[in-house]
């Protein structure tokens, strides 16, 4: 396919995406999107199908079913995959570098793959991250493995940064450092595509949550969203609740413990206290705001809908 | 691009082909530079123990040099050496990278993996070649040293003939390599099999006549080629084909796995 130069709406785009290994399906039917120029975190428990998704996108795995698209290209045929890749730069979670090459030799020989390298931004974040030039990367520390790493993903001038696990085994300082560089290539028009089991650090610069369990996605929204309209709705009750009394939109899952129930409202949630005190006799319903980690957390219990 | 693939691939299997290329001189000038020495230690032996029952080659290399290299370079010791070496240089690529953990990062790298496979395959190649170079140009200096005639067409056509059958041992490492994972895996059934191989093969090295079931792995033998070369009818042309033809399924298995494998 001829590759679009104008705006697209979307970075990455999945429709019923499948993988198996041998009988067990480590991706099941993801479809998603990932709008361009977003910071998209990418959410899920170890074993999650992260790791399965992005190399998927990447074309370093061929998916078992569905259709998948990065910048437009399919990720399935190994041409556009190809072109996908000069404007995507991908950071793997484990940053191994190739132990034979010096960091002076790593920088030359990705940059000639890539007419879009930034020297400018190469030449920044060596002096920031000061790491020696001549020295064989199989003598680098983890840090300066991961800073190296991240210098051959940002000059690559890349439309689409995929990032697995980024902050995995960096101190803090580090870490935060890092986020810094992602936002910063985010300012400067990027899509950023990350995955993390880090609660915190996604809530720190995402602006879109994709939360992925057992190969299946359980949550796509805003951080605006989580904020503006997440809620947990709390009532007692004398009586027993009756099942399907709380088959409104936007109750996303409901848990009785005794004789409290409890609602996760991912919106609509005055319609939703209304219906659960009129179940009360006009008592008091709590609507309490609720945390990234907190959603993240009742989205993973997997417990049914009551 | 591809001048940094090979340069990639290069830099990869350097200390391998630096460690090839010492044992290729150690072994040429040990032959050649020591043929005195060794002669005059038979020369003691046939005196001093008349009773030893010596091989069938013996009388003649002692007096014979071109068949004295034939015999310990082309068709013995050398060839196992080369053929080890072959596979050696033959290890690596995305199986390797995968147990390493650089997989994710050379094939995020805008380039098929067709080309991967395909520039280190060529670095190899010229690799081995370079080594032949090297023990021709060994063997013809030692020669020259000691003051030993040597025609050079010998070694010209020994070592050509050494490299296509080094190639047949190549292509198998290559594919080894793309079917086997683990980062010693590959290298352990490779030599595994090349020790296999000559075990089986050492009778006919040691000139029974190739039939049947054996002909399909008379690489050794046709790596050796005969002890007298007169012209180019001396050489087994079948045969080398046959073994090009091998090496040419090997690396077509190893492309078609390659290309279908997950990383």
């Amino acid at each position: 396919m001829e590759h679009s130069t104008l705006k697209r709406a979307h970075a990455i785009e999945t429709e019923g995406l499948t993988k198996f290994y041998g009988t067990f399906e480590a991706v099941r039917g993801l479809t998603m999107r990932v709008p361009a120029g977003t910071i998209t975190g990418f959410l899920g428990q170890n074993g999650a199908g992260k790791s399965s998704t992005i190399r998927m996108l990447l074309g370093m795995m061929k998916p078992t079913a569905g259709t998948g698209r990065v910048l437009d290209f399919d990720i399935a045929e190994e041409r556009p995959s190809i072109e996908m890749r000069k404007r995507v730069a991908y950071v793997g979670e484990d940053k191994r570098l190739y132990d034979y090459m010096t960091v002076r030799q790593m920088i030359a020989f990705t940059k000639s793959f890539y007419p879009t390298w930034n020297d400018d931004v190469g030449k920044k974040l060596l002096d920031e991250f000061r790491l020696p030039l001549d020295r064989p990367t199989k003598k680098l520390s983890k840090g300066m493995r991961t800073q190296t790493a991240l210098l051959l993903a940002f000059s690559r001038g890349a439309e689409l940064l995929i990032l697995d696990e980024p902050t995995e085994g960096l101190d803090p300082v580090m870490a935060e450092k890092l986020l810094e560089l992602v936002v910063g290539a985010a300012a400067d028009g990027a899509t950023i595509f990350f995955s993390s089991h880090n609660v915190a650090e996604v809530e720190q610069i995402a602006d879109r949550i994709l939360l992925i369990d057992r190969g299946q996605l359980v949550l796509d929204t805003t951080l605006d969203l989580i904020s503006q309209d997440f809620r947990r709705l709390r009532g007692v009750y004398d009586m027993p609740f009756p099942p399907g009394a709380l088959a409104v939109d936007g109750v996303e899952r409901v848990t009785v413990d005794g004789r409290v129930v409890s609602v996760l409202a991912s919106h609509n949630s005055s319609a939703i206290a209304e219906r659960m005190r009129a179940h009360q006799g006009g008592g008091t319903v709590e609507i309490i705001p609720l945390t990234l980690k907190e959603i993240v957390l009742e989205s993973l219990r997997g417990e049914p809908h009551v | 691009m591809y001048r940094t693939l090979c340069a990639k691939a290069w830099l990869e299997t350097r200390t391998r082909f630096l460690t090839a290329l010492v044992a290729t001189l150690a072994v040429c000038a040990f032959w050649t530079l020591g043929h005195p020495w060794i002669e005059s230690q038979w020369q003691r032996d046939l005196i001093e123990h008349p009773e030893w029952d010596n091989p069938p080659w013996f009388l003649r290399a002692m007096k014979d040099y071109p068949f004295y290299l034939w015999h310990f370079v082309y068709a013995e010791m050398f060839q196992k050496i080369w053929v080890i070496l072959a596979v050696l240089l033959g290890i690596g690529g995305l199986s390797r990278e995968a147990a390493h953990g650089t997989a994710g990062f050379t094939l995020s790298l805008p380039v098929s993996r067709l080309t991967i496979f395909g520039t280190r395959a060529v670095v190899a190649v010229a690799e081995l070649l370079a080594l032949a170079l090297v023990a021709l140009a060994a063997i013809v200096a030692g020669s020259r040293v000691m003051a030993l005639p040597y025609p050079i067409h010998h070694g010209i056509t020994h070592l050509a003939v050494m490299f296509a059958g080094g190639l047949v041992f190549l292509a198998a490492s290559l594919c080894i390599t793309e079917f086997l994972e683990g980062e010693h895996t590959p290298a352990l059934a490779g030599l595994g099999g090349v020790g296999l191989l000559y075990f089986v093969m050492q009778p006919y090295v040691d000139g029974a006549p190739v039939t049947g079931l054996a002909i399909p792995f008379a690489v050794p033998k046709l790596m050796a080629g005969p002890a007298d070369i007169t012209g180019a009818g001396d050489i087994v042309w079948s045969g080398l084909f046959a073994s090009l033809g091998a090496a040419a399924v090997f690396v077509a298995l190893a492309v078609r796995r390659s290309r279908q494998r997950d990383y």
